[in-house]
């Protein structure tokens, strides 16, 4: 697991499919969902970040959100991926794939390279 | 509270619905939130025009964000008006609601004035009414002022909450600019029959308090901060307050035409 923090431009472009895939295991809220990409290596999203982008996402009609009742302490807002949103999920991380797949094509020779001119 | 009002929203973190419907304190949806910091949400929130029930849906979870992370709301949210901004898609609560609130408003302070200009000119026994320049300043700038409150009130109240004392200052110019144009511009430029001036104020007194009265009793004016699940408080009738201030106009109108009257019979 790499808990190094990623630049934020790479995140902001990659957390939308990320998101999307956490959610294909069903329901969660917005801190759960934190923790599961801490998990998966991608470091601290912070809520201010995570929220938007589910807003966007419910309003795209990629998700529904449902209040549920905590335990003692407040609800929790639940997101679960609608039909459309599973669909979108599955296409974004094909088109994700592709996406790294051509720039490693592009960028795994430079790791071989000698870094700096000396 | 109601626990199906909204098909996919069930639950609420905090039920909590105060009967009286007015006194309903924010924090109570976000306790564990820094209170500079829901204070900052929402007014930038209630700028933007987000409704109140998406006001609570979203500090709700602010709140059970930071519950379960124990980080502070600045830590994990950033500055509360970027936040607001940020979170603030959707329809605008202006996108539905009806401005006859502020005609009512304006149709009241014209009636009014028109009411009154035309009883003094008929204790002065004056069958036909001068108007002046100054009135036209006086009304031109009744309407600048009703119209940058209808069409740019985001910006209006920006401004106001930005630079109270600029904006203090510019209210007294207003006013004295009002007052200077009614003495200082008294040339006639027209005359017109005293009964037609007080027959169109109060007329216009009529149509402005039936404004209000529609306004009021539509509840246009009210959207309470709601969390999740929690339904709208009942409103009860519109209470002595409530019609005190759709009457404002005719009751002041009243009140100084009575004046008028029992001043001249004295003098």
């Amino acid at each position: 697991m790499n808990t190094e923090q990623w630049p934020s431009e790479w995140l902001r472009g990659v957390l939308g499919v990320c998101v999307l895939r956490i959610l294909l295991d069903g329901p969660s809220y917005g801190y759960a969902i934190t923790q599961r990409l801490a998990e998966a290596g991608l470091g601290t999203v912070k809520g201010g970040t995570l929220y938007p982008l589910l807003g966007r996402l419910e309003e795209a009609g990629h998700v529904e959100v449902e209040w549920r009742p905590g335990d003692g302490g407040p609800g929790r807002k639940y997101y679960a991926l609608t039909e459309q949103g599973r669909a979108e999920a599955g296409e974004q991380s094909a088109r994700w794939a592709d996406f790294t797949s051509t720039t490693r094509g592009l960028t795994d020779a430079a790791i071989a390279q000698p870094t700096g001119r000396n | 509270m109601n626990m199906t009002d909204s098909g996919h929203r069930q639950g609420a973190p905090h039920a909590t619905t105060d009967p009286a419907g007015d006194t309903l304190d924010p924090q109570r949806l976000a306790p564990h939130v820094e209170q500079d910091w829901v204070d900052a949400f929402i007014l930038e929130q209630r700028l933007l025009g987000i409704p109140g029930d998406r006001i609570g849906d979203a500090l709700a979870e602010v709140e059970s964000h930071v519950n379960d992370s124990g980080e502070g709301a600045l830590d994990a949210f950033g500055d509360p008006v970027a936040y607001a901004r940020e979170v603030a898609a959707g329809p605008r609560v202006d996108d539905d609601r009806d401005p006859s609130w502020i005609f009512g408003l304006g149709l009241g302070l014209a009636g009014m004035n028109l009411t009154l200009f035309s009883t003094h000119a008929w204790i002065d026994g004056e069958g036909r009414m001068a108007l002046t320049a100054g009135h036209l300043v006086v009304l031109g700038l009744v309407v600048a002022t009703l119209a940058l409150l209808l069409l740019r009130s985001e910006a209006f109240l920006r401004f106001v909450l930005q630079r109270p004392w600029v904006s203090l200052g510019l209210f007294v110019l207003h006013f004295s600019a009002m007052v200077g144009a009614l003495f200082l511009l008294s040339t006639p430029v027209a005359h017109v029959p005293t009964g037609l001036v007080g027959a169109a104020g109060v007329l216009a007194l009529a149509a402005g308090t039936i404004m209000e009265w529609r306004s009021r009793t539509a509840g246009q004016l009210e959207d309470p901060i709601l969390g999740p699940g929690e339904s709208r408080p009942a409103r009860g009738g519109l209470g002595w307050f409530g019609w005190l201030t759709i009457l404002l106009f005719p009751l002041i109108t009243l009140a100084m035409v009575g004046l008028s009257l029992l001043v001249a019979r004295l003098s």
